[in-house]
């Protein structure tokens, strides 16, 4: 407990703290030693690789005049990877092959992050791959 | 003219809205002027501005319990109160993008709403804290005071966590939408995060135990500083991570997120959380 006065607006801990102040006190203690010991380990075991970036396709869908391929980009690594290019390349019989690309801001260490690029040919009738071509470190 | 805050009823009270107005600028400003708000406003998730917004009801009656318009005693003054500090979040929000030229007349519904809906939760508790603060002492009741000294206000245990709770908030919502937070959390190394979570516990306790603020916390002589350390500073860091979580979750920040870089996210937001929670012990 702590008592306010309102009067010169100072606050005094009571000396008799009840159970439940000692068991809250407890649980945080631990959960912020657990928090403390999770940092640590992953401060000295960090190696710090390169960010290693994956493509994986989750749906070709058409949307509207053009066709959406939605993908998730995965960073597999424990280092974040900033301004990271994915170009999609659609090649299909007889005509010129069809790129687009996005920038995604970050992808974060072993994380993933969705995406979506738009062509204006059916990837179904083609050959159609999607990869990273670049990032910088954040 | 001077305003006199010894007047009639219905003055005293124009000069309580007009005092919530203004913490409502005080504080929303810089969020008001924050780019990645006005976009989050349309694009996050509809269902956790729902929830952001609901949760803001019970947080501003309680706070309303304690600092209100008035000094209230039943919980209809309260919710009353909470109302009206609500009501002047929006108010305010809306007025402020308009001025800014953020919310435009060939904006759809759906963007006015949200902008100003998310806008409304900070301006809202800034509404309250301006009454609280902006607020002198009548000079009527510090005659009364002098007369019949007031008995000393006791705050639950529970209801000191609240207040943590509260500043942590506020804090974590003027920063966790910026790209900053994130990108800070990208720079750090495990052992940046593991000093700052040192430091935000060493800010916590100094702040309300150390530094002689107006409002600091005493302890008996004879208590050891561990006690208030184990029994108000820890829960208040961990009060402060479930608010940074809570608020990053919101934002989407964490969606498909690995949980080191969870961690990550949150130990950032700790740092003005930690200082926002210990503020708000001193000045609530």
């Amino acid at each position: 407990m702590t008592i306010t006065s309102r009067k010169d607006h100072s606050h005094r801990e009571q000396q008799t703290p009840g159970p439940i102040e000692w068991l809250v006190g407890l649980v945080s203690a631990l959960l912020i030693v657990v928090l403390i010991a999770w940092m640590a380990r992953e401060a000295i075991m960090q190696e710090s690789p390169p960010p290693q970036l994956d493509i994986e396709i989750t749906g070709i869908e058409k949307a509207g005049r053009y066709f959406r391929v939605d993908f998730a980009l995965a960073n597999r690594s424990d280092a974040t990877a900033a301004a990271v290019r994915v170009e999609g390349v659609l090649r299909r019989e007889g005509a010129e092959p069809e790129r687009s690309d996005v920038t995604f801001d970050y992808a974060p260490a072993h994380s993933s992050t969705k995406g979506g690029l738009l062509f204006e040919g059916d990837p179904a009738a083609g050959t159609l791959t999607v990869r990273p071509t670049g990032f910088a470190e954040p | 003219m001077q305003l006199s805050v010894s007047g009639s009823p219905t003055q005293k009270f124009t000069i309580g809205l007009l005092r919530g107005a203004a913490g409502a600028l005080i504080f929303g400003i810089p969020m008001l002027m924050t780019m990645e708000l006005w976009s989050l406003g349309f694009s996050m998730s509809r269902q956790r501005l729902l929830l952001l917004l609901l949760v803001n009801i019970p947080l501003l009656v309680v706070l309303a319990h304690r600092i209100g318009f008035e000094r209230t005693f039943t919980l209809r003054e309260a919710v009353r109160d909470a109302t009206i500090a609500y009501g002047l979040g929006i108010v305010t929000s809306a007025a402020v993008l308009s001025l800014l030229g953020i919310l435009t007349v060939d904006m759809p519904a759906n963007e006015w709403l949200g902008k100003v809906a998310l806008q409304s939760v900070p301006a809202s508790i800034g509404a309250m804290l301006g009454r609280s603060q902006l607020g002198g002492s009548d000079p009527d009741e510090d005659e009364e005071e002098d007369e019949e000294p007031e008995p000393e206000l006791s705050t639950g245990y529970f209801g000191e966590l609240f207040m943590m709770g509260i500043g942590a908030l506020f804090l974590g919502l003027n920063v966790a939408p910026t790209e900053e937070i994130i990108l800070i959390s990208y720079k750090m190394t495990p052992w940046h995060s593991l000093a700052a979570i040192l430091v935000s516990i060493a800010l916590m306790h100094g702040f309300v135990y150390a530094v002689a603020f107006r409002g600091t916390h005493q302890l008996d002589e004879k208590t050891p500083n561990w006690h208030a350390l184990v029994r108000f500073t820890l829960p208040g860091y961990v009060v402060t991570s479930l608010i940074s979580l809570y608020v990053l979750w919101t934002f989407g920040r964490l969606d498909d997120t690995g949980w080191t870089q969870v961690m990550m996210s949150m130990v950032v937001l700790n740092f003005p959380g930690a200082v926002g929670a210990a503020s708000a012990r001193l000045v609530l």
